[in-house]
């Protein structure tokens, strides 16, 4: 993976689609449409991006593919409690970074707790993971704490704005702001010193 | 600190779409979501499978004694629930007229929804208070009942366990049979076994004039069940009858009480029990002037 260019910014704003903001018209659902629908549209338009976050926040595919299947089966029974059905992809994704915070904390109590595995042949999985920490800029972005690599992944990643943060990771929007001011000078040391 | 650069926000956002694109999920999500929406739940099945059966094992034998016991005590009170429905029968109008005032007050009157506010809460502090007392004067009616029988039945001779007597029969104030109804068990002998007795075909309300038995004067303060009904004191008392004293029956109140049941009497003798339906007759018709016992 490439870190890009720096003079590549201009043409962000038409290479965003696949992100969240790009497609956040899309996440209004029809209040008459049932859960079935739902489920099918949302997936259809943020099923892909919404495991993309999951995989930067979570490092593997496979969770993060289990993790947002349980969000769309979590909206999906409580989609007659959702009050406002055109905030059902915020829905999806605070749901789908509380769940990643809650296997990344289950993680560390395993890791704590459990031998370390022989080393085993890499699987195809495993190929994209080291495809993903080859960068270096992903490197460094393992080494933050989790609410700052979070709020990293969904100002620039997702590019929502500091309210949608605030509201997805359920701090204030002052904490959003310290978590990507220390995040981003952590990172700037690391990026600085490797390019 | 330090605010971040465009420079370096652009190099991050590349990194990270590059990283994020080279992720590429599984084309079957929407089956996998799709199973697991219509199959059923395995944490569920697992919880009943792991915990609701053995906890079921385990009360299993507790439900089988609470059955039993409910049983018993059903059996035991039932007389007496007979005995107050008249009274749930004459609240059953009140109640019915309660529920025409809520439902006029909630539909054509208006006054819950336009009146004041204090009419709603007032409105539920009377039916509360009027589903109490009800329910008072029911628990009241129920306590009296059972105590009146209790008291006939201590004084009744049935209960007696050395005397062989039957139980769960009892005589009310009026000299009214309580057994319940569907009990055959009647003493044959002055044993403490009673003896399971079959109910007669022949057997009927009237007293046959043709068998008469006199029964002699008691030992026990239990009232005969053939005695008139207006006596309080009910122990037979050995007037003179136009009826001939039967020979064949002595009861010998030294060794064995007294037979007082027309059933004992019968068994006695030898004849057929006047039992209908487990109801001791020889009440229901009207009372002979006589304390003689038909057999």
């Amino acid at each position: 993976m490439t870190t890009g260019e720096p003079g590549d910014a201009a043409a962000r704003p038409t290479q965003v689609t696949e992100t969240l903001v790009a497609d956040s018209a899309l996440g209004a659902v029809p209040a008459d449409w049932d859960a079935d629908r739902a489920v099918t549209a949302l997936y259809s338009t943020h099923y892909r991006s919404l495991v993309r976050l999951a995989a930067l926040l979570l490092r593997d595919v496979s969770t993060a593919e289990e993790v947002v299947q349980d969000s769309f089966v979590a909206m999906h029974d409580g989609w007659r409690r959702l009050r406002d059905n055109e905030k059902a992809l915020s829905y999806l994704r605070q749901s789908v970074v509380n769940r990643s915070r809650s296997v990344l904390r289950h993680r560390v109590v395993v890791d704590r707790n459990a031998p370390k595995p022989p080393p085993d042949m890499p699987s195809a999985e495993q190929g994209a993971i080291a495809q993903l920490e080859r960068s270096a800029v992903v490197t460094a972005l393992r080494t933050l704490p989790a609410r700052q690599r979070e709020a990293l992944v969904l100002r620039y990643y997702g590019d929502l704005s500091e309210a949608q943060i605030a509201m997805t990771m359920g701090i204030s929007r002052g904490a959003v702001k310290s978590h990507t001011a220390r995040a981003m000078a952590a990172l700037r040391s690391v990026l600085e010193r490797d390019v | 600190m330090t605010y971040p650069t465009r420079e370096h926000e652009d190099l991050l956002r590349r990194a990270l779409r590059a990283a994020g694109d080279s992720v590429e999920p599984a084309g079957d999500g929407l089956e996998r979501i799709r199973a697991r929406l219509t199959a059923p739940r395995p944490t569920v099945a697992a919880w009943m499978m792991c915990g609701a059966e053995p906890a079921a094992l385990r009360v299993r034998p507790f439900l089988s004694w609470l059955h039993l016991r409910i049983g018993q005590a059903f059996s035991r009170i039932g007389p007496a629930f007979g005995r107050i429905g008249p009274a749930f029968a004459r609240l059953g109008p009140a109640f019915a007229r309660l529920g025409l005032a809520l439902a006029w007050l909630r539909t054509g009157g208006g006054i819950l929804k336009t009146g004041p506010r204090w009419l709603r809460p007032a409105a539920a502090m009377a039916a509360f208070a009027v589903i109490i007392g009800s329910g008072a004067f029911a628990i009241s009616a129920l306590q009296h009942t059972i105590t009146q029988r209790g008291v006939n039945t201590g004084l009744g001779q049935r209960v007696s366990k050395t005397g062989g007597q039957t139980s769960g029969g009892g005589v009310n104030g009026t000299g009214q049979e309580l057994v319940p109804p569907n009990q055959f068990w009647l003493p044959l002998h002055t044993g403490s076994t009673p003896a399971p007795i079959p109910p007669s075909p022949s057997a009927t309300a009237s007293p046959t004039p043709s068998c008469t038995a006199t029964v002699a004067p008691s030992q026990s303060p239990v009232p005969n069940v053939t005695t008139t009904p207006p006596a309080p004191s009910v122990t037979p008392t050995p007037t003179p009858t136009d009826t001939n004293p039967s020979p064949s029956i002595s009861p010998s109140p030294g060794a064995s009480p007294a037979p007082s049941t027309l059933a004992e009497a019968a068994v006695m003798t030898g004849s057929p029990a006047p039992v209908t339906g487990g109801t001791v007759t020889g009440t229901a018709s009207p009372p002979p002037p006589t304390s003689t016992v038909p057999c």
